[in-house]
């Protein structure tokens, strides 16, 4: 339990004006998910690219051979969502390969997630950008957001 | 005896009433008043002897005056006999009545000397005038026994005790007339109230206490050892807390889905003996609750162990060689990766359900002339034959909050510094709630035997002790290298390897 208290001591500070709002039931199992989140933390990748909806990137995806090598192939596309957070995040990468259009459903910190380089950043201005699965071609274009680097994109590194 | 008649004398001296009225002292001045009155107006002409009724007012102490007056004046009256006789007949009653009290009074005081012993009998009936001084006499039944004169009390039991002087309980009659005594006269007589003479009361206390601190001694508790594990041996459990969910990625690239549980400084906090109480079990104890929130059965239940109060007990099961003492924590490592458990909690509550959300019915359609009933549960029972529905109908209600368990879960994680235990998949019950962890039953005694668990648990040697922090402790750092996680040893993905083997597949690059 001095992990738990150590959770509540270490929690950010609630503002006065929501601390009255919630019941101590609620604050207790509040400090249980940020307990489980910390926990989870180490499994966690740390060097991901801050990677959004819109974004054009550059997925190495693990891929195993029959002789039980483990290859990295690096597909193109969009990202066109995501959901969840911490270890549970997913991205929804589409890809058009050979007039098919191909949607995969990524865990961001899984293994077989190898590499995520960004090209360039589009502007849309949704957060699911599910109305492309109905475009082909030309009118699947996203505009492109001048400005934005890829060293700014690339996750800090820490010393 | 004449011992006894000085002492009643002198109780009675104390003013001691024989019924339950004791306002006829106040009334006993006016009753003298108005019957003076009275014989001063009273007129031959009138039938009736008004002064007789005046005086009946004040019933019974009045009979002073009202006999010499019946006897002396106007004998001839045929009213006056009736009232004579009757008068003469309740003073009589009141009479014999104010000598038992006297002699109630007596045989107390015998019991209390008896019982008392040492104490000097001048200061138990120092307290005895004292009391009767301001209460009237207070008479347990033990005394009426002994004394074996009573008449009054013996309606009443052992402890029941009734007071002498108010043998009815306070009724509505009593009541109406402190009424009338404040409304007429702005003043009612303190009421009475039982209560044993305090060395009595005392020396009955001390009496039970004595008796319940020579019972039996304790039975010695079971020893703290290893010891090698059986096929028929079972081993305690746990109790501990769903603390949330979380997934992980083992070596073969496989998600796992976690459920973290959290024990909770889990300890023994009972054992129980086929001799004692008919089976083999140890009663453990997990959380915290403060001696405030608990009842004092409870906190005397902790207090007596010499243990911290604890929020949950439940009991386990165990086989006569798994007993551990009393006091035992039961840690993390007391589970090993890999191994299987069974998951029991209570599951969430989703409170007032419909049938179809309940017990998965399928409704009706939504459309095609149904009316009203897309998600009612329809035809409940048959016709005349039987004529009724059926016990354990299944029909809406609430849902949820059931004991449910969870059989062959596998623990994938064990952390022994933090005391958490990742087992993979689903528990019932939502975060914070209580689940209790068992060794699953399902497994053959020789897996059982693979997985290596430590019995009858595990024993910290003496450094782990020391570096343990202390339980208060809240900056210590837990350490990271205590953790051991399965590792599955067939590969899961295996199959789709070789199978892509067959068709070997180019990619274009760039595309």
């Amino acid at each position: 339990h001095c992990d738990y208290i150590r959770m509540i001591a270490s929690r950010p500070v609630v503002r006065p004006f929501t601390a009255g709002r919630r019941s101590v039931a609620v604050q207790a199992k509040m400090s249980l998910h940020t307990l489980t989140q910390e926990l989870s933390r180490s499994q966690l990748k740390k060097d991901l690219p801050s990677v959004t909806v819109g974004d054009s990137v550059k997925v190495g995806l693990a891929v195993q051979e029959g002789s039980g090598k483990t290859r990295t192939q690096t597909l193109d596309g969009i990202i066109i969502a995501e959901h969840g957070s911490d270890s549970s995040k997913t991205l929804t990468f589409r890809r058009v390969f050979q007039g098919v259009g191909v949607e995969l459903v990524m865990p961001v910190h899984s293994p077989a997630v190898q590499k995520i380089e960004f090209v360039r950043r589009g502007r849309v201005r949704r957060a699911k950008l599910f109305y492309l699965r109905e475009r082909i071609g030309k009118s699947a274009r996203l505009k492109e957001v001048v400005g934005v680097r890829s060293e700014d994109v690339a996750a800090p590194k820490q010393v | 005896m004449g011992n006894a008649r000085h002492e009643a004398q002198a109780v009675t001296q104390h003013k001691l009433h024989g019924n339950g009225t004791s306002y006829t002292t106040y009334w006993f001045p006016h009753a003298v008043i108005v019957w003076a009155l009275c014989m001063i107006l009273e007129s031959k002409l009138l039938k009736y002897n008004v002064a007789t009724f005046a005086a009946l007012l004040a019933w019974p102490h009045s009979t002073i005056i009202l006999i010499p007056h019946l006897i002396f004046c106007d004998i001839n009256h045929k009213f006056n006999h009736v009232m004579l006789g009757r008068l003469v007949r309740g003073a009589f009653a009141a009479a014999a009545r104010q000598a038992q009290t006297c002699e109630h009074l007596i045989a107390c005081r015998a019991l209390v000397a008896e019982l008392g012993g040492t104490s000097g009998q001048g200061d138990l009936l120092a307290s005895f005038r004292h009391l009767s001084h301001d209460q009237p006499c207070l008479i347990t039944a033990d005394a009426s026994r002994a004394g074996s004169h009573s008449h009054a009390s013996t309606s009443h039991g052992i402890g029941a005790g009734a007071a002498y002087s108010c043998s009815e309980q306070p009724s509505s009659i009593c009541q109406g007339l402190r009424l009338q005594q404040i409304r007429c006269y702005g003043y009612a007589p303190p009421k009475r109230r039982f209560q044993l003479p305090k060395p009595i009361a005392q020396l009955v206390r001390d009496k039970i206490l004595e008796q319940r601190r020579s019972a039996q001694a304790p039975p010695p508790q079971p020893t703290l050892e290893t010891r090698p594990m059986t096929d028929t041996s079972l081993r305690v459990g746990c109790i501990a807390t769903k603390a949330g969910m979380t997934q992980e990625w083992d070596e073969h690239g496989v998600r796992v889905p976690l459920t973290v549980l959290w024990i909770d400084e889990c300890q023994v906090v009972g054992v129980k003996t086929r001799e004692r109480q008919g089976r083999t079990a140890l009663m453990l104890g997990a959380g915290h609750k403060r001696q405030k929130c608990m009842s004092p059965s409870e906190a005397g239940f902790f207090l007596k162990a010499g243990l911290p109060f604890k929020k949950l007990v439940a009991e386990w099961p165990v086989s006569v060689d798994a007993l551990l003492p009393v006091g035992t924590h039961i840690t993390a490592a007391h589970f090993v990766a890999g191994q299987r458990v069974d998951v029991t909690g209570w599951t969430k509550y989703k409170g007032f359900q419909g049938v179809m959300k309940r017990w998965g019915f399928k409704g009706q359609p939504a459309s095609h002339g149904v009316s009203l009933s897309h998600r009612a549960p329809g035809a409940i029972g048959n016709r005349q034959d039987p004529g009724k529905v059926w016990k354990g109908k299944k029909l809406p209600g609430c849902m949820g909050d059931e004991r449910r368990t969870v059989h062959h879960c596998l623990v994938y994680k064990v952390d022994a510094a933090r005391n958490l235990v990742y087992v993979k998949g689903q528990v019932p019950g939502p975060k914070g709630r209580s689940v209790y962890l068992r060794d699953s039953r399902l497994t053959n005694p020789r897996v059982r035997a693979t997985w290596g668990l430590p019995f009858p648990t595990h024993i910290p040697t003496p450094e782990e002790l020391e570096a343990a922090p202390a339980p208060g402790d809240v900056t210590a750092v837990p350490d990271p290298g205590k953790v051991s996680v399965w590792r599955n040893p067939a590969d899961p993905y295996l199959m789709y390897v070789k199978e892509t083997d067959y068709f070997p597949i180019t990619w274009k690059k760039g595309e």
